[in-house]
């Protein structure tokens, strides 16, 4: 039987957990003794093609920081991004392999680590989730799943925790907040409802803090603190230390060192909350976009999980018992439930799957979890209805898989042909809550040849289904000839490696060592 | 007496001289335009009965007479042309057709044309009315409303040359119960002038217009121009257009788009305000106030207007003066309202913040920061 493990792969800190053998997970520590890694790469130019992943490479990014990457996750899917290193140009998938590959190379001491789940932020698109499941095929890694963070911190808690009611999951971290409103009834779970802030994490905390550095600086001397990258990237460090230090104290004195002197600079907690006050405000929004959507409110949770290490903010829990009367709930560590969570999510879905995979044990120890997921974004096709207003036709994304819908979904929808004679159907299938095309990703697009001189208004039904591999498959059908047009989403289009190449890109990772 | 005879002989030797002459065709033209077989088109405007539901007019051309041809068994078109001459002979002015196939070539401007078949003999005579066409009448397009005089011109040509062996042509009267294409012209004119008159009053209040925002409203009318010809002359007026801030000003061109423009132009004068404001160096709180309130009299709802406004405004680099107008917010909504209007934007522009387009999800950046400070109350400003 090989290992089953989840990973966490975070913003600033990744994780790797395992299911033991009575199906209950364990985090793996890395080859440093630490639980979590610094999601850190850096290219060392002393010695060549050595990569350093994590502390080792956070450590050496004040050095040299054009040859180090931090909070990858946030350029993941982004086909423009790019980090040039001696004459290779590394995507965002590629950088994060590197991550994993660290994290499946310690994890791997025991026994090796084969079907793996990685965690993705709830409100990740499909181009994302793409991203990050070639991230993990690079390292080497056999990605049987993904999952929402918070599905997964919600997934550890029910499996250890007594819990009956609505809860609502924090899920504030490095680079992302995620809030998912779910019913638990012992080791029964189902999800209400996902909503993410793509923007919001600790590194924006973090950059609050390199501002009120500057702020000091330039009140003292009227000249700028951060001259260079290195300079960025020092004092991005420190204010790293400064937000973890505000968590448990009330102020903090640093010496600033600028091109016109130093400064000691006292920052308050009062200060520091203060500044990131609007941020909060966003994470308190979000929160009440998730109740309207799950059509709840305040008073219907009866617990909120904190996930995510930028809840241990006082702020956070202050502002959350403020909000519900009660004190949050911190019944799991922070940093590490995620992983915990999506290595129980991989022994499911193994279980489903492939059965013969699981050992006894593991099936004994997870026979009783149940959880059931909802689709995490909307997904629509291009028409063009007459508008009310002006009479006149307009091109429309038209919604037909809700977001939130519990999963597995299948929903179907009527359009007509528009001309007489029109012989041919240009179909696209959308992501995204806009009415407005513009506002909406294309994931994929197809021409639909439809038989010749028909007159117009010829029905074709368009089939959306999403499975519990949290996929989407669509069906177009004209109705007269019986014809269909199977559409398979792919990415390819989004800057994602293309099959033809992926052996290649495969084959060449492999040669690069981490360490 | 004799003076007589004299006279007559030379006449008859004259006419035997000129039968058998090359002007033989054009004596017997003159013949024939004497004689009972002269051709002759006639245009009646009857009801369509067999489309009763419609109660559509058709006009009915036919025509009867001798069809001179130079030679025998000559294969010929036939065509008809439609001229409103209501003015005055000399003053006739186009009939359109909607119709394509009542039309020649590219000309909007009624033209029908068919073949007419072989003409046997030399001088044959069509001696019983023919049907040539059935025009209906919903596909012409006459200048004004109202009783037209309508010259219909019907021509035998040659189908090899095109030369015209004959026509005649007929006037008659109809009148005509919509607007006629120059009404709404001047109309269509009219609604572009007041929408150009708002962008430049809401553009440049009491100032001379920037270049940038002239060039904007060039761009517009030259695009106007495509679909609509007569949209150019706008570009001479527009040199002249006043900038006042004048109120009374903005009501008249408000009134005139209310009165002549429908939902389409409405839309369409807001986005060119937007267009020609956003090209200042900052959007002020008047203009924004201005632009609410144009919207809310020409019956713009308000999220067509905040959508349009978030879609060109937040792609520009100018400042706004008060961005929670770009959200739909003012002073005199109450905690709830302003709380759950936030939430509704905030949704919106956090499901666009991974669009590939990154300057969509530039926007969608700066509108999130924007909902957040107004949720904390740090409202600032909107600035690149």
């Amino acid at each position: 039987m090989s290992t089953i493990a989840g990973i966490d792969l975070g913003t600033t800190f990744s994780a790797l957990a395992r299911l033991n053998g009575i199906g209950r997970p364990e985090i793996v520590p890395n080859s440093e003794g630490e639980r979590i890694t610094p999601s850190a790469v850096y290219f060392d130019d002393e010695e060549a093609g050595a990569i350093r992943v994590g502390l080792e490479a956070v450590n050496c990014r004040q050095l040299n920081p054009d040859r180090a990457v931090r909070w990858i996750k946030r350029f993941m899917g982004d086909k423009n991004w790019e980090k040039s290193i001696d004459d290779r140009n590394w995507t965002p998938e590629e950088i994060s392999s590197l991550i994993l590959k660290k994290l499946k190379q310690d994890g791997s001491i025991e026994s090796p680590i084969e079907d793996v789940v990685i965690s993705v932020p709830a409100h990740f698109d499909e181009v994302r989730r793409k991203a990050t499941m070639d991230a993990g095929i690079l390292a080497g890694l056999n990605v049987i799943g993904i999952v929402n963070e918070p599905v997964a911190a919600a997934l550890y808690y029910a499996t250890t925790q007594q819990v009956k009611g609505r809860v609502l999951v924090y899920d504030l971290g490095g680079g992302t907040f995620d809030v998912t409103v779910l019913d638990i009834d012992g080791q029964n779970m189902k999800i209400a409802c996902s909503q993410g802030d793509h923007a919001l994490g600790g590194v924006d905390f973090d950059k609050k803090i390199v501002e009120l550095f500057e702020e000091a600086y330039r009140k003292e001397y009227n000249e700028e603190l951060i001259q260079s990258d290195q300079d960025r990237a020092k004092y991005e460090d420190e204010a790293e230390d400064v937000k973890k230090t505000l968590s448990r104290r009330n102020s903090i004195r640093k010496i600033l060192y600028g091109n016109a002197g130093s400064v000691r600079a006292e920052i308050t907690r009062e200060q520091y909350e203060g500044a990131i006050d609007s941020l909060i405000a966003r994470t308190e929004i979000l929160i009440e976009v998730a109740l309207e959507e799950a059509k709840s409110n305040v008073s219907e949770i009866q617990k909120v999980l904190l996930v995510g290490g930028s809840t241990r903010m006082p702020i956070v829990r202050r502002r959350l018992k403020e909000k519900f009367g009660f004190e949050p709930e911190i019944a799991v560590n922070v940093d590490e439930c995620v992983a915990l969570g999506a290595a129980i999510h991989a022994g499911l879905t193994l279980m489903r799957d492939a059965p013969e995979k699981v050992s006894q044990g593991i099936v004994s120890g997870l026979k009783d979890v149940q959880f059931e997921d909802v689709c995490n974004h909307s997904y629509g096709t291009i028409c063009a209805p007459i508008d009310e207003e002006t009479g006149k036709h307009v091109i429309r994304n038209s919604i037909i898989l809700k977001k939130n819908t519990p999963l597995p979904c299948e929903e179907t929808q009527t359009f007509y042909t528009m001309t007489d004679g029109q012989s041919e159907l240009h179909v696209a299938i959308t992501q995204g809550e806009d009415e407005d095309p513009l506002y909406v990703n294309k994931i994929a697009s197809e021409v639909f040849e439809l038989p010749p001189d028909r007159p117009a208004n010829q029905p074709i039904h368009v089939r959306y289904s999403y499975d519990v591999n949290q996929r989407m498959h669509c069906t177009f059908l004209d109705q007269e000839s019986g014809r269909t047009l199977e559409v398979e989403f792919c990415a390819e289009e989004d800057g994602q490696f293309k099959k033809s190449a992926a052996d290649k890109t495969i084959q060449e990772m492999d040669t690069f060592k981490v360490q | 007496m004799t003076i007589g005879i004299t006279v007559l002989c030379i006449a008859l030797l004259g006419l035997t001289a000129l039968w058998f002459s090359p002007l033989r065709p054009v004596l017997l033209q003159c013949l024939g335009g004497m004689s009972r077989y002269k051709f002759t088109c006639k245009a009646e405007c009857l009801i369509n009965e067999s489309q009763p539901i419609n109660q559509d007019s058709v006009f009915s051309v036919q025509m009867i007479g001798r069809i001179p041809t130079p030679c025998d068994n000559m294969d010929t078109d036939v065509s008809v042309e439609i001229t409103d001459v209501t003015d005055g002979y000399f003053h006739p002015v186009p009939v359109l057709s909607v119709d394509p196939q009542y039309r020649a070539a590219k000309y909007p401007g009624f033209f029908y044309s068919t073949h007419n078949g072989i003409v046997p003999k030399k001088n044959a005579v069509l001696v019983s009315w023919m049907t040539i066409i059935k025009i209906p009448c919903h596909v012409l397009r006459f200048a004004c409303r109202g009783r037209r005089k309508l010259l219909f011109k019907v021509s035998v040509l040659d189908r090899q040359t095109g030369e015209i062996l004959i026509s005649d042509q007929q006037m008659i009267e109809y009148i005509h119960c919509r607007d006629g294409y120059k009404e709404i012209q001047d109309r269509k004119l009219m609604v572009l002038k007041s929408s150009v008159q708002l962008a430049a009053m809401v553009g440049a209040p009491g100032e001379t217009l920037a270049e940038q925002a002239k060039q904007r409203i060039t761009e517009w009318v030259d695009q106007k121009a495509q679909s609509f010809p007569v949209a150019d002359r706008l570009a001479e007026w527009f040199q002249s257009v006043q900038t006042a801030d004048n109120v009374s000003s903005i009501e008249q061109a408000v009134d005139r788009l209310l009165a002549h423009g429908d939902q389409t132009d409405r839309f369409a004068a807001i986005e060119l305000i937007l267009k020609v404001i956003v090209e200042g160096k900052a959007i002020t709180t008047g203009q924004t106030d201005h632009l609410i309130g144009i919207s809310r009299n020409l019956g713009i709802q308000q999220s067509r207007l905040l959508s349009s406004c978030q879609k060109i405004l937040l792609m520009s680099d100018c400042r706004i003066e008060n961005p929670s107008f770009l959200l739909g917010i003012d002073e005199s909504m109450d905690e709830e309202t302003f709380r759950s209007r936030l939430n509704q934007e905030y949704r919106k522009w956090n499901a666009r913040v991974t669009h590939p387009d990154e300057r969509i999800r530039c926007q969608a950046d700066k509108m999130l920061n924007l909902i957040a400070d107004l949720r904390s109350g740090h409202v600032g400003q909107i600035c690149h």
